[in-house]
């Protein structure tokens, strides 16, 4: 474990503790009234609620969770407790409706009827229906014909609505959750996570208005690349670490719908100015393109655990595949400008010549500091003497070839397929889990 | 077993404890 880092399993600690606190709660109250399948229709609805409050929290824009655990652990976890939390949903009725005699099987469609058309239970069908339509949403996020930030907005309009006429099913014809401490329970959990979206959508763009930057050069940095260094408008300006990301909007407002994370490829040391590598994606890179010099930005940051810490390790491995060089291009700088004396090696792979960037900053580094690199182009040009072709396990052993991997740092950032490959050859080479560092910027 | 190395795997086991803790102390609560 890094220093300045909990372990990311001491995160897990407080998620079982708000999750089991309702049965804790229950289990407190007097009165008993129904079968094994019945109490554990009513557990499992329970256990879903605060579940799916909890959701708001992990749902990745909470710096103090994504400092320990990274922004991408955050959100997997996010993702992967939503199975879960559904399963725990479906539970909830289907053992209400749990036939104990096949008398009562043949009353199934009539109860299902019932259940559908109670007045009582409406707010836990509209939940229902609401959780069922959010699952497949999250699930084939890229294959719906919905741009990003419509995506996005209506992911959390559809799961505001579907937590609150879950509280209001919870509290409404719920047994337990009528008593006041389960009542308390709710609503303070209830008030977190609607704080948690109020503080990204309401809050944050007052505050992000106050320590706002100013777009000080757009350029072209490589082929679909552009580079946007941004200065302090204000005196305050971001506190952060080499390697982390931020959340970038641009325009008269900080629209939180609008923003994108980007890597910063500056380090702190150098001044409060702060790069941006950004790779053109369809209609956005003419967007980037034409941001005027003067702009107003508005950085949210910094997140992410893709930072070198305060680890000891006596190499720095860093690889980068493609964009993936904008936070290695931070870590770079970082070293340099604290005159580190560590060994450091450098594998950057890219498509072709003109999409290696950052080369005058890579070979500034190299005059001062104790330095390798070995850039990876697929299409290489003629006369090009470098490696060519992918990123294969030699090339990633080769920038640790000779050196302890139990004293090697190594840092990742490129595409998913390319991450998860480079760690499996690092951990079969030796290197400890924790001294592997990625951030993924893809969740599909 | 071998433990988990890759990130993910690390992760997923993570959660399947969370949710094997639940579901005990959902049966618990309905058997109590």
């Amino acid at each position: 474990m890094r220093p300045g880092r909990l372990p990311s399993w001491l995160l897990i600690l407080p998620y079982l503790f708000i999750g089991l606190l309702p049965l804790l709660l229950a289990a407190a109250a007097q009165g008993r009234e129904r079968s094994v399948a019945g109490e554990l229709a009513v557990g499992a609805g329970l256990v879903a609620l605060a579940m799916l409050l909890m959701q708001f929290i992990t749902s990745g824009r909470n710096r103090r969770i994504s400092r320990h655990a990274g922004s991408d652990t955050t959100l997997r976890f996010h993702q992967l407790t939503a199975f879960g939390l559904f399963a725990m949903v479906l539970l909830h009725p289907v053992l209400f409706m749990l036939p104990g005699s096949w008398e009562e099987l043949g009353q199934l469609p009539r109860r299902l009827m019932m259940m559908g058309s109670s007045a009582r239970l409406r707010s836990g069908v509209i939940a229902l229906v609401l959780l069922a339509a959010l699952i497949p949403m999250g699930l084939w996020r890229t294959r719906l014909p919905l741009r990003y930030e419509l995506w996005r907005a209506s992911h959390m309009v559809l799961a505001l609505a579907a937590a609150i006429a879950s509280v209001h099913h919870a509290v409404s014809t719920g047994a337990y959750s009528g008593t006041p401490a389960l009542m308390s329970a709710w609503l303070l959990l209830g008030m977190a996570a609607l704080g948690s979206v109020a503080y990204v959508y309401l809050i944050k763009p007052i505050l992000l208005k106050r320590s706002a930057y100013r777009v000080k050069l757009n350029r072209q940095a490589g082929e679909g690349i552009r580079e946007l260094v941004l200065e302090p408008a204000h005196e305050r300006r971001l506190s952060y670490e080499a390697g982390q990301f931020v959340w970038v909007s641009f325009g008269r407002w900080a629209f939180p719908l609008n923003d994108h994370p980007y890597s910063l490829a500056s380090s702190p040391r150098e001044g409060g100015e702060l790069s941006l590598m950004i790779k053109a994606r369809g209609d956005f890179s003419s967007a980037m393109a034409a941001i005027p010099v003067g702009e107003t930005a508005f950085v949210d940051g910094p997140y992410g655990d893709f930072r070198l810490g305060a680890s000891e390790a006596r190499v720095i491995a860093l690889y980068a595949g493609g964009i993936g060089i904008a936070p290695i291009l931070g870590i770079l700088r970082e070293l340099q400008a604290a005159k580190d004396k560590r060994t450091v090696r450098l594998v950057y792979g890219a498509r072709n010549l003109d999409r290696l960037v950052g080369r005058d900053i890579i070979e500034g580094v190299e005059r001062s500091l104790d330095f390798r690199r070995d850039y990876v182009l697929e299409e290489p040009p003629a006369d090009w003497q470098g490696s060519a072709g992918a990123i294969t396990p030699s090339i990633v052993l080769r920038a640790i070839a000779g050196d302890d991997p139990q004293q090697c740092l190594c840092m990742i950032c490129g595409p998913t397929p390319m991450m998860q490959a480079i760690e499996r050859v690092l951990l079969d080479a030796g290197v400890p889990p924790a001294n592997i560092i990625y951030e993924r910027f893809e969740y599909d | 077993m071998t433990e988990p190395k890759s990130r993910e795997a690390r992760l997923v086991c993570a959660v399947l404890v969370v949710h094997t803790v639940l579901i005990a102390a959902l049966v618990a609560f309905a058997l109590r």
